[in-house]
């Protein structure tokens, strides 16, 4: 199997700084996508050290080998909340801090994918998409019933995170596989872009748009920027060939 | 020319492996296959994810896995009832015969095998019965050394078990001082469904817990209402967590909806009229919460038998009032009647009075004792006091003195229970029909029809 990708972020039209952001090596098979909260600068530096530790653990794992992945990625993960919350301690400025993220590694023909927060991956295939992650938030998890009223604080939003990195000493992924087959689109991006359009619209800019598999990105961004641009947009397009 | 869109479906297998993009044809081969279960979750394009046990769901979101499911698995999953009922993969084994997908999923390799015993046949008939031996053979020693490979003791084996549920036996019985892989006995809905009553049993009798299982798993299909999380250590933390707010509670001052109130509050006749599906000992999760909530609160209150805690910032007196609250409910739930008395002056004392009153007098002599600020709490205690006591009889006519009670108390309650928002349209619906002439034959009848899965007698 070989992975092509490609990727772009946006501030958007509301924000004034740019708190995603991305990571992608095709050779290497990784990309992170991150969506930082907590303030103008917290925002960003969680985002951003999210992205590099999980490049450096990444990078300085002498070999992951399909099996010891998801593992790996349960590591990593415990890592990078260790990281962002000692980078808080040490700057009050930036404390409480934290980010989304989405990891997707592939080895050989699976895709391991870790996820924590409101970023979403989508397959796309065929014309038909398929949201893969879950909504780490009030609403979802209220309507499936993982969190009693009771344990909601007063007023919070249904977008109010529920897990996130660099929330508290804990943080448990989600760790998903999938066996790859050519043909898969792998679309992995921050709120700015599901907030803003359906996921019907996404799969028909992809669709329009497969053959030029490097402009999908900026494609994508511009509908959400057209749709009102609230938040920060970030894309990775990851395709099976 | 419009081409129409093939529909893919993509499945996601125990909440962690994708499976797919798939077309139906696929999707029905590789259901047949065992690649997935019932109990796993499916969505289509721009679609829900659903649980495909979920009947009404896959119906409305996914009609074509609807039929799809309903041709080739079994009447049982057309007769399900939502989420009520997990269905074993055996069912899909056994009507494989009848299916069509089963038919065309074979069609390929049955049709290689033929030509080979045709070839066979021209040699010698001889020949062919000695080929058709050594396939047999060979199939029979696959299935074998699969079967080892991933070897699932039967649970009937120790289905004895659950007449009388001693954990230790349990696990003396499997050979073993701890469950050291769970999840190898509950890969398929037919692991789960032979092994979870057994698991459930080992863990709402030792800690609410086992290393391996998730929390969701052993809650099953119970309602969202239901506390999410009853192990022991969760519950010592939530005693102790809420001990400021348990005093107002209790004495009927404060009401404070949390999984402790609810599980305080919680009408213990209720919980033993529903033995829930997947369920021996407990009945169902909440009598399992019931269990570990009061090894919990015996822990902190220093029984010798369960060590104490130096954290400990509950107060004696406390303790001791909500241990014998949560003794009176496993009371109700083991004998069908209590025999702990407590003070009546506390709400919690007087809702258990209520719960164990057999007779209008008894009902009075509760009421009397003293008036709580969380009135309509106790109304509805009322109500449902006056379904235990209706239901004390099986035949003949309710004492019309109970019976001119019950309007009072119907425009008080509704269908759902105040307190820990658990359904009890069947109550409010025995209470109904017995106002219409006080028959407790008829009115059970009539419950018993619309509620089978509720046992009233």
């Amino acid at each position: 199997m070989r992975i092509r990708m490609a990727g772009a972020t946006d501030i958007g039209r509301k924000r004034k700084a740019n708190q995603d952001s991305i990571f992608y090596d095709e050779a290497q098979g990784l990309g992170v996508v991150a969506d930082g909260i907590g303030g103008r600068r917290g925002g960003e530096v969680a985002s951003s050290i999210a992205v590099n530790s999980m490049k450096r653990v990444f990078q300085s794992s002498d070999t992951i080998r399909h099996g010891e992945v998801n593992s790996f990625l349960v590591r990593a993960v415990d890592e990078l909340n260790q990281d962002i919350l000692t980078r808080g301690q040490l700057e009050t400025e930036i404390a409480g801090m934290g980010t989304t993220m989405n990891c997707l590694v592939f080895v050989g023909d699976r895709l391991h994918l870790a996820h924590v927060g409101d970023s979403r991956t989508y397959m796309y295939y065929a014309g038909h998409i398929f949201q893969l992650t879950i909504d780490h938030n009030v609403g979802t998890f209220a309507a499936k019933g993982w969190l009693n009223p009771d344990q909601v604080q007063p007023g919070a939003k249904d977008e109010a995170l529920v897990k996130a990195l660099g929330l508290g000493p804990n943080c448990e992924a989600d760790i998903y596989e999938v066996a790859l087959k050519p043909g898969q689109l792998f679309i992995t991006c921050s709120d700015g872009l599901s907030g803003m359009i359906a996921d019907n619209e996404i799969a028909s800019i992809v669709r329009k748009n497969y053959s030029k598999f490097d402009a999908i990105p900026q494609l994508l961004i511009a509908a959400a920027n057209a749709a009102g641009g609230r938040d920060n947009i970030t894309v990775l397009l990851s395709e099976v060939r | 020319m419009s081409m129409k869109l093939e529909r893919y479906y993509l499945v996601r297998r125990d909440h962690r492996e994708f499976i797919g993009p798939m077309l139906i044809d696929e999707f029905k081969l590789r259901l047949e296959r065992m690649d997935f279960g019932l109990q796993d979750e499916l969505s289509g394009h721009c679609g829900p994810w659903v649980v495909l046990d979920h009947k009404d769901d896959v119906t409305k979101h996914y009609p074509d896995v609807a039929s799809a499911l309903g041709e080739s698995l079994s009447l049982s999953w057309r007769e399900a009832t939502g989420h009520a009922r997990v269905i074993s993969r055996q069912d899909s084994r056994r009507d494989r015969k009848k299916s069509k997908p089963a038919k065309q999923a074979h069609a390929e390799s049955r049709n290689g095998f033929n030509d080979f015993l045709n070839e066979q046949k021209k040699k010698s008939r001889r020949m062919q019965f000695a080929a058709v031996g050594i396939v047999l053979i060979a199939l029979a020693a696959a299935y074998w050394m699969l079967s080892r490979k991933d070897e699932v003791p039967i649970a009937a084996e120790y289905s004895a078990l659950i007449g009388k549920p001693d954990p230790s036996d349990f696990l003396n019985a499997m050979g073993m001082k701890v469950i050291p892989y769970p999840q190898k006995y509950l890969k398929t809905a037919k692991h789960q469904s032979q092994w979870l009553p057994l698991f459930r049993m080992y863990a709402f009798y030792t800690t609410g817990s086992i290393e391996g299982v998730s929390q969701k798993l052993l809650k099953g299909d119970q309602p969202a209402s239901a506390p999410i999380d009853c192990s022991v250590e969760t519950w010592k933390q939530k005693w102790r967590e809420n001990a400021s707010q348990l005093a107002p509670f209790i004495q009927g001052k404060a009401l404070n909806k949390n999984q402790w109130t609810k599980i305080l509050s919680l009408d213990p006749n209720w919980v033993r009229r529903r033995p829930a599906k997947g369920w021996v000992k407990p009945r169902n999760f909440f009598e399992g919460c019931l269990l570990t909530a009061s090894v919990a609160i015996r822990s902190i209150s220093g029984d010798p038998q369960f060590g104490v805690d130096s954290k400990d910032v509950m107060t004696e007196d406390l303790v001791s009032l909500v241990a014998r609250r949560l003794q009176h409910q496993l009371e109700v739930l083991a004998n069908g009647r209590t025999v702990s008395s407590m003070d009546r002056s506390s709400m919690l004392g007087q809702m258990t009075c209520l719960e164990s009153a057999a007779s209008l007098q008894d009902l009075d002599s509760c009421r009397s004792a003293s008036e709580f600020a969380l009135r309509p709490l106790m109304d509805e205690k009322y109500a449902l006091a006056l379904v235990r006591i209706a239901t004390l009889q099986q035949q003949g006519n309710v004492d019309p003195r109970i019976v001119a009670q019950i309007p009072g108390s119907l425009i008080k309650i509704s269908g759902e229970d105040l307190m820990s928002r658990i359904d009890i349209t069947p109550e409010y619906r025995l209470l109904g029909y017995l106002t219409n002439g006080g028959s407790i034959e008829q009115a059970l009848n009539k419950v018993d029809q619309e509620y089978s899965d509720v046992k009233f007698r």
